[in-house]
């Protein structure tokens, strides 16, 4: 038994990161498609006068979208989100599992669960990036969808958040829920018998 | 364990829309910005003398390339997980603050490490900073955050009795 378990747990991690991040660049055109998927689903529907399509293009999302201008005439307009950028939390969710205890199934089964949650904070924070792309950077984008000024900076916040540390904090957030025993196990003044 | 998720959760958004505002940041967040600034650029000069801060910006004057530090970039989102996270946890208050103080200690340190990195990455190869800035850091970053939390619950004393994750 080691009596240094977070540090060995931490090594385990390191090896298994530069792995991780190889097999999601290598694969991030799968691993974009159900981003891709949920975002083409909902946001043209949801806000179809300014959105028009969202094509995957690799491991980027070309968004189409409409401009009006000020005699009604329509313009399309195209740029591109990076998802990787919101998906770079899937690398270390997954050495997390990798190095943590547990059968090849358990793994498995933390893994998928980790997966699709990562999946949802990854769309979400696209999602956001979009729509704030459209509501804060295109004029007249906010008066067609009639969304108030308050909604509009709640947003911009929102795409911050979304931004600089929902995909970051999300793998270990999951990580932590999934791994209770094992937390208990590096952390003994945690575990109930001790106290006893 | 729900009671110290829901309370992560709000500490942690409570204190980034405070970070965001523009009281915090042109108070707080700014100048800290500099002065990682002109930390890094210090350790730098003790073996590249053509590097200078200015503002939240780091140059090298004989290759001409600079860098700036942006929000994201700076440590603070860090520093905001690992202090929720402390504070959500049910412990005395001399182990939060002492927490606090060594893991926003070792946050920075890493992040120091991280824009120097990156200040010479850069004059080497794009492609590897950009790489190493928008996606491997990033990773590294947060698992110091993990790694210094469970490090924390480990010194934490034994009473059943505060803790969350035995509810």
């Amino acid at each position: 038994m080691n009596n240094r378990p977070v540090l060995y747990f931490f090594l385990r991690v390191l090896v298994w990161l530069p792995i991780t991040f190889s097999i999601w660049y290598y694969f991030s055109i799968i691993f974009t498609w159900p981003i891709a998927f949920a975002v083409d689903g909902s946001l043209p529907n949801l806000f179809s006068p300014v959105v028009a399509e969202i094509r995957q293009n690799g491991y980027q999302l070309t968004v189409i979208g409409r401009v009006y201008s000020s005699s009604g005439s329509v313009g399309l307009l195209r740029f591109d989100v990076n998802t990787l950028l919101y998906s770079n939390c899937l690398p270390l969710y997954t050495a997390l599992v990798l190095a943590s205890p547990g059968g090849e199934g358990q793994k498995w089964l933390r893994w998928l669960i980790g997966l699709v949650l990562l999946w949802l904070v990854a769309t979400l924070s696209v999602s956001l990036e979009i729509m704030k792309h459209f509501l804060a950077e295109i004029p007249g984008a906010r008066e067609i969808l009639n969304f108030p000024s308050w909604a509009v900076n709640g947003l911009i916040l929102s795409d911050l958040y979304g931004n600089l540390l929902l995909p970051a904090l999300a793998p270990l957030v999951i990580w932590i829920a999934l791994n209770l025993d094992y937390i208990k196990q590096l952390a003994p003044g945690l575990r109930k018998e001790d106290s006893c | 364990m729900l009671r110290f998720f829901l309370f992560f959760l709000a500490i942690q958004i409570v204190l980034f829309v405070v970070s965001v505002t523009s009281i915090a940041q042109n108070l707080v967040i700014v100048p800290f910005t500099e002065l990682i600034a002109a930390i890094s650029a210090w350790l730098i000069m003790l073996f590249d003398v053509d590097v200078v801060s200015e503002g939240v910006v780091i140059r090298d004057y004989g290759h001409g390339f600079a860098v700036a530090i942006q929000a994201g970039c700076n440590g603070v989102e860090a520093v905001i997980v690992l202090v929720a996270a402390i504070l959500a946890f049910p412990s005395p208050w001399k182990y939060k603050l002492g927490g606090i103080f060594l893991g926003s200690i070792a946050v920075q340190a890493l992040n120091l490490i991280r824009i120097i990195t990156l200040f010479y990455l850069g004059q080497w190869n794009m492609k590897v900073f950009e790489w190493a800035h928008l996606y491997i850091w990033q990773a590294l970053i947060m698992l110091d955050v993990l790694i210094f939390f469970l490090v924390w619950l480990r010194y934490l004393p034994k009473d059943k009795s505060k803790f969350a994750f035995n509810e």
